[in-house]
């Protein structure tokens, strides 16, 4: 059976329509201008604290460069507390103190901080790690900078027992100290009672070096009071700007780094938008189908209601903006401009691309979900896609589901449309392609090309070919699809598809099989055709591979030398 | 009005990042190694370097830099003190590097007279290569210390250049730097605990 037009009557397979019906147009609720966008980058009251505290620091700076009675009061004040700390000295607590001290030398920064990079690095937590790093390389070079401005010496009229360098003012110690666990914390530790601890754990080391340094008369209570200041204040609001926790949780749940957590203050919001923009009574949004996605955090949404119906939605972030601006990257380097290769800018548009592709397909007949629009949750960082959700569907690689000749084709009658449609799907695999009652259905349209060249709409057959092919046999494929394509097209199609153009999920499925499809079904063919070159060298990609390779290099030894100048490497 | 905190911190910030600032003559204004600043002797910055040795009862610093001649590479430690001064000409970069410290491993090292009351002086010429490098060394003996400078000239002088680094570089006492801490605190702190001041 033909895939059917929309104008055309509905057949048994088309999108069912009383789903539709259960989305709301009316009563749509218009954000109102000024409102909290629902994930706020919040500091939270303990940030706010520890701005303002910031903001005393560069106050008492001020105070003590530009007036010298400021600057004396704060030696006096400063020389008391050591003093009275220096009467207090025993052996035992010199020796106790001179341990504790060694928690600011290089080596236990390094050993923490390296650490710390390795896990992240393991875990892939890739933003986390940059802002630690970053966050980590600001506090060494405000507190050298400040250092060198403010030039306080070490304690004075004291015996100073503990190793030190440079000025006295901040605590570098008990700066990148204090900075390196407050990293920790935000990067390796989940949030909630774990980081709770942590934070304790945290603030008796920092009071205990703290202490110590005073006791030996390495800094007064100033440099360490400012030196943890600082310490906390930057990596804090870094973090929390940066990595906030309802948009990048600490977690070591083995999932895509490409599925956000929808519970939580996002999963309220994610609820909250679909019933004020939809106008739909949000029952329960669950994770769905995640192992066949890696863009996007798939979800099925259960909506208020009987009989029980479902939507299925797609939710989109920044983080999925930059994975696809790498893919793409990725492939220019690899393999030249094979296709449509410019990255989307904002998140927004990227789901406007989503949104679109499906309206397209929709209209052109492809069996493929109905759209029902574009939800905000968070203006510019997170939206989401909500499609009609195929209800009883089956993957088309799962065992249960027969491919017979009707499958067959039906799957080929899809590319079939396409290419009369003009259009392209560019990601034809088993997770793209449900079967229900029969009949197959085309989901995961974001890749979709208009107007593509010929190469690409023959790579959309053959990957078509080689999915069914996995669930039947090449032989029974390639006669049926002589029905709807000639043989030059078919020629043409495994001629162009090999290695990239394959879906990874289709290529590990023929791995999984031991079959090598794309051989069965070039030896069908009358004549062998000669493979096309997935390799387009330009003067762009040359230059954008120099480019890479340079700022990479430049980048690299950026980072060496800010790191050996702050005394971590 | 919201902005009116972000201003104010700006401000604070940027004046703070503006050394000028401080007092003008105010000795912790200079982040050179002077043996005089304005009247006063020594800078903070020889402050901690006594701090460093505090049993040094002399301290490097400098005392007239000649034209084309910088200072580079300061790092103050517990136990060691060090910068160094680099040519703009072709004498090369670390022309010398003076190092302070409890004491000194001398070489095969021949006395030669000393400008500083108190402080003996040993010269040892490490390596010479007509026409393009003299390399040798200046070792300076005091009570409770030694500073070292590592002489490194290249090009055709030779040692020729010695003078004019002997006539940059000298010593301020300890006792002069007390004095100046006394002064500067007004009394209120001293540079050394009184045990170990005397």
């Amino acid at each position: 059976m033909e895939p059917t037009l929309r104008n055309a009557p509905g057949t048994v397979g088309d999108p069912a329509r009383t789903r539709s019906a259960r989305v709301s147009r009316s009563g749509r609720h218009r954000r109102p201008s000024g409102e909290a966008p629902p994930l706020p980058r919040t500091l939270d009251v303990s940030g706010r604290w520890w701005l303002a505290a910031a903001g005393v620091v560069l106050l008492l700076w001020t105070a003590i460069i530009s007036n010298r009675s400021t600057a004396l009061f704060v030696l006096s004040a400063d020389q008391t507390v050591v003093e009275q700390a220096a009467r207090m000295r025993t052996g035992m607590l010199t020796d106790v103190m001179q341990t504790v001290h060694a928690l600011g030398s290089r080596w236990t920064i390094r050993l923490l901080l390296w650490s710390a990079v390795a896990v992240l690095l393991v875990f892939r937590r890739f933003r986390h790690l940059y802002v630690f790093l970053g966050a980590t390389l600001a506090v060494t070079a405000i507190t050298s900078l400040f250092a060198y401005i403010v030039l306080y010496p070490r304690p004075l009229a004291v015996e100073i027992l503990g190793e030190w360098s440079g000025y006295a003012h901040p605590s570098r110690p008990v700066a990148v100290f204090t900075a390196v666990v407050v990293g920790i914390l935000y990067s390796l530790v989940p949030k909630g009672r774990l980081r709770q601890l942590g934070k304790l754990v945290a603030a008796v080391l920092v009071a205990a070096l703290s202490v110590s340094l005073v006791y030996l008369a390495v800094n007064s209570p100033t440099d360490v009071l400012i030196g943890v200041v600082i310490g906390v204040t930057l990596p804090l609001v870094a973090f929390r700007l940066l990595t906030p926790n309802e948009v990048f949780p600490v977690s070591y749940r083995r999932v895509s780094s490409a599925h956000l957590d929808v519970g939580g203050r996002r999963g309220q919001a994610i609820h909250r938008a679909l019933e004020e923009q939809l106008g739909i009574q949000v029952h329960e949004i669950k994770p769905f189908g995640l192992s066949g996605s890696a863009g996007s955090t798939p979800l099925r949404v259960r909506v208020k209601g009987e009989p029980e119906a479902w939507l299925f939605a797609k939710l989109y972030a920044g983080s999925h903006l930059r994975s696809d601006r790498w893919y793409k990257l990725g492939r220019t380097l690899l393999y030249g401009r094979l296709e449509d290769e410019k990255p989307f800018n904002t998140v927004r548009r990227l789901v406007q691309q989503e949104d679109y592709a499906l309206r397209l397909m929709y209209g052109a007949g492809v069996r493929s979900p109905e759209p029902f629009g574009i939800v905000e949750i968070t203006p510019e960082r997170e939206y989401i896609v909500v499609t009609e959700f195929f209800d009883g569907a089956r993957e088309i690689g799962e065992p249960e589901v027969e491919v017979d000749e009707a499958v067959i084709d039906d799957g080929l009658r899809i590319i079939r449309r396409l290419w009369d449609a003009g259009l392209a799907h560019r990601d034809v695999k088993p997770a793209n392609l449900l079967v229900r009652d029969g009949r197959v259905h085309l989901i995961d349209v974001f890749f979709a090309e208009v107007r593509p060249s010929p190469w690409r709409q023959a790579v959309d057959l053959a990957n078509m070919m080689l999915v069914l092919a996995c669930r039947s046999s090449s032989q029974r494929v390639y006669e049926r699809a002589r029905l709807q394509f000639g043989e030059d097209e078919i020629a043409e199609a495994f001629a162009a598809t090999r290695g990239l153009t394959m879906p990874s999920q289709l290529r590990r499925v023929m791995r999984e099989q031991g079959r090598d499809l794309h051989a069965e079904f070039l030896r069908l063919l009358p004549e062998r055709p000669r493979p096309i070159a997935i390799q387009r060298w330009s003067i762009r990609r040359v230059g954008l591979m120099v480019g890479v390779l340079l700022l990479g290099l430049v980048v690299v030894l950026l980072l060496f030398s800010n790191f050996k100048a702050a005394g971590l490497l | 009005m919201r902005r009116l905190p972000l201003l104010a911190l700006a401000c604070v910030l940027l004046a703070s990042c503006n050394p000028a600032v401080q007092t003008a003559q105010d000795f912790t204004a200079s982040h050179q190694p002077n043996c005089t600043y304005h009247g006063q002797m020594g800078t903070v910055l020889v402050i901690l370097m006594a701090q460093a040795v505090p049993t040094a009862s002399q301290v490097p610093c400098i005392e007239l830099l000649p034209a084309g001649l910088t200072v580079s590479d300061v790092f103050v430690r517990n136990g060691r003190a060090r910068f160094a001064l680099d040519s703009d000409r072709d004498l090369g970069h670390h022309v010398v590097e003076v190092v302070l410290e409890r004491s000194c491993r001398l070489g095969s090292v021949t006395q030669v007279p000393s400008d500083t009351l108190g402080v003996r002086r040993y010269q040892e010429v490490v390596e010479v290569v007509p026409g393009r490098r003299y390399q040798g060394m200046l070792y300076h003996l005091f009570e409770g210390g030694c500073v070292t400078y590592r002489l490194d000239f290249r090009g055709g002088e030779q040692a020729r250049p010695l003078s004019e680094v002997s006539l940059a570089l000298g010593f301020v006492s300890r006792e002069a730097l007390r004095k100046t801490v006394h002064d500067y605190t007004e009394g209120r702190l001293e540079l050394d605990p009184p045990a170990a001041g005397g």
